[in-house]
């Protein structure tokens, strides 16, 4: 896996190949949710979100809550139809789940009933590869995140943190262009998350996918991404897209601590600690609304 | 990084206090009867002696193979149509939708009524034959393996849905890789509860439609003051209960083995 260091100067040419190779083409997409029963109560989720990503680049979408990142995800992902607008995969409209995309869910998505190895062959049954293609996979995906040993266990007898890996394998065994992942490492403990971390920015160097990766979590979007693109709720905008520029390999230094780091985590936190604010505001506002109609 | 290391899974200590008191209580248990039988009418308590040369006589003249048999294929009969018209009816109760809210008062209604309140009933619209004892034993089980399975098949994990959909499974995959795993934990439980209610009818059917089988049995030697067959034949019947019970625990590890694994 530490074959794919890259350079600076490998990072700065990936910035020029990102503008020639778009892999996702989010164009005016929009997106309403209808509270239940109140055909007036529309809340806008996404309103016009306009966004390119390039090949093999990692992007993180990081907001407060309400600010409809996981809504654009799962778009993205074909989970979820948008109102208006369009997301292209490699020029390709998206209108449902597909091959050339796999996700990651926050509370990881595994069959209870299967064992770890099922689980990741799982996906691969349904695209009816061969049996011999099918354990071939597995145990090398399995072999990536460290789990070759808890193959036969089932997830309930796993760690979070363990069956995180597993969602991560069994995404990346599918052999997807693009990974979309859902604040996958929000349901696991700090230091693990640390870690996991780590084992995605190697996964992500020694295989070249495209990721784009949901978050609240501010750091976690700054250390992962090359470019962090900050939503604002009600309705969901795009407010600002920073580039990152943080030297690669990152696991190889402390990256945390980089000036560049701490700079940029200073830039978006300047924006996003409004947004948050009139969040929190709002969400008081409501809570009197409601505790008013009822005395 | 590497995985924590797990402590080695110690194998469960054997125990050897529990048997040996359960061991001890059984010969208490055993010496008492003896002992009381010995000081009152014999023909009311016999003792555990006489209840063994009951066995042996009712052994010789084929009457305990003979009711044990009848009991037996009228429980399994009953039971297969309980457990195939329970799961198709759950099905169809789940596919449609209104037809589960329609009949499920009805079902529940029946549910609560005890099965002997149906003998007249059946008595008078079916008979008192085969098919009489069947109708009584399928609905005592039917209820609670129809409820448990709509139950169960309703209560899909919407979140393993998107999982398996997002990986492009068909509706086919998903009914088999996540609908019916799902509802297999409550199908179990609807099982158990119908094998419980389909022993107590059974015996209900054998003493108040046709005296046969174990329940007949029962009845009949009671009616001829034949205490000692009467207990053996009801030892008979609670022996085929704990075995049923003991299958359906074994049923259920096969079926789902991510649950008892720890």
């Amino acid at each position: 896996m530490a074959n794919h260091h890259l350079t600076d100067e490998q990072t700065v040419e990936n910035a020029i190949m990102r503008q020639a190779e778009p892999k996702i083409v989010v164009s005016g997409v929009r997106k309403s949710f209808q509270i239940s029963g109140d055909a007036a109560a529309v809340t806008p989720a996404l309103d016009g979100i306009d966004l390119t990503i390039a090949d093999g680049e990692f992007v993180s979408l990081l907001g407060p809550s309400g600010c409809g990142k996981t809504t654009l995800l799962r778009i993205i992902a074909g989970l979820t139809a948008a109102d208006d607008g369009t997301v292209e995969v490699n020029g390709t409209p998206v209108d449902g789940p597909g091959r050339d995309r796999a996700m990651v869910f926050q509370a990881f998505g595994l069959l209870p009933w299967r064992t770890v190895a099922q689980n990741v062959a799982f996906p691969l049954k349904i695209r009816k590869l061969s049996g011999t293609e099918i354990d071939e996979r597995t145990d090398r995906y399995l072999r990536l995140v460290n789990l070759e040993r808890f193959k036969d266990r089932y997830p309930h007898q796993l760690s979070g943190g363990m069956q995180q890996r597993v969602g991560l394998a069994r995404a990346l065994a599918v052999d997807p262009e693009v990974l979309l992942m859902d604040e996958p490492f929000g349901a696991i403990d700090a230091q693990q998350r640390e870690l996991m971390q780590e084992e995605l920015l190697r996964i992500w160097a020694a295989t070249g996918k495209t990721i784009v990766l949901v978050t609240h979590d501010l750091d976690e979007a700054v250390y992962l991404s090359d470019r962090v693109v900050l939503l604002s709720p009600h309705p969901g905008r795009v407010r600002t897209v920073v580039d990152v520029g943080l030297p690669q390999p990152r696991w190889e230094y402390d990256a945390r601590s980089h000036e560049r780091f701490v700079e940029v985590r200073r830039e978006i936190w300047s924006v996003l600690r409004k947004d948050v604010l009139d969040v929190v505001e709002r969400e008081a506002a409501e809570i009197e609304d409601r505790t008013g109609e009822r005395h | 990084m590497t995985p924590p290391v797990r402590a080695g899974r110690g194998r469960p200590r054997r125990s050897w206090r529990t048997p040996l008191l359960r061991l001890a209580t059984l010969a208490v248990f055993l010496g008492c009867w003896l002992l009381f039988s010995a000081s009152v009418d014999p023909l009311l308590f016999p003792s555990p002696v006489r209840v063994v040369e009951a066995y042996r006589e009712m052994l010789e003249t084929g009457e305990l193979v003979g009711a044990a048999w009848t009991t037996a294929w009228t429980f399994a009969v009953s039971m297969v149509l309980a457990v195939v018209a329970g799961l198709a009816l759950a099905l169809l109760a789940v596919r449609s939708g209104v037809l589960g809210s329609i009949i499920d008062p009805y079902l529940l209604a029946l549910y609560a009524t005890p099965v002997i309140v149906m003998v007249p009933l059946i008595i008078l619209w079916i008979g008192v034959g085969d098919v009489g004892r069947i109708t009584l034993v399928f609905i005592g089980a039917f209820i609670p393996i129809y409820v448990n399975a709509e139950e169960g098949l309703r209560n899909v994990r919407a979140d393993l849905v998107e999982v398996t959909a997002s990986f492009g499974a068909s509706r086919r995959d998903v009914v088999r890789e996540v609908v019916i795993p799902g509802a297999l934990p409550f199908i179990a439980a609807g099982l158990r509860i119908g094998l419980g209610r389909a022993l107590a009818a059974i015996v209900v059917a054998e003493i108040f439609l046709s005296l046969t089988g174990l329940g007949g049995l029962i009845q009949a030697s009671v009616g001829y003051l034949r205490v000692d067959k009467m207990v053996a034949a009801a030892l008979v019947l609670s022996a085929a209960g704990i075995l049923t019970m003991a299958l359906m625990s074994r049923l259920e590890k096969r079926l789902e083995p991510w649950r008892t694994t720890t």
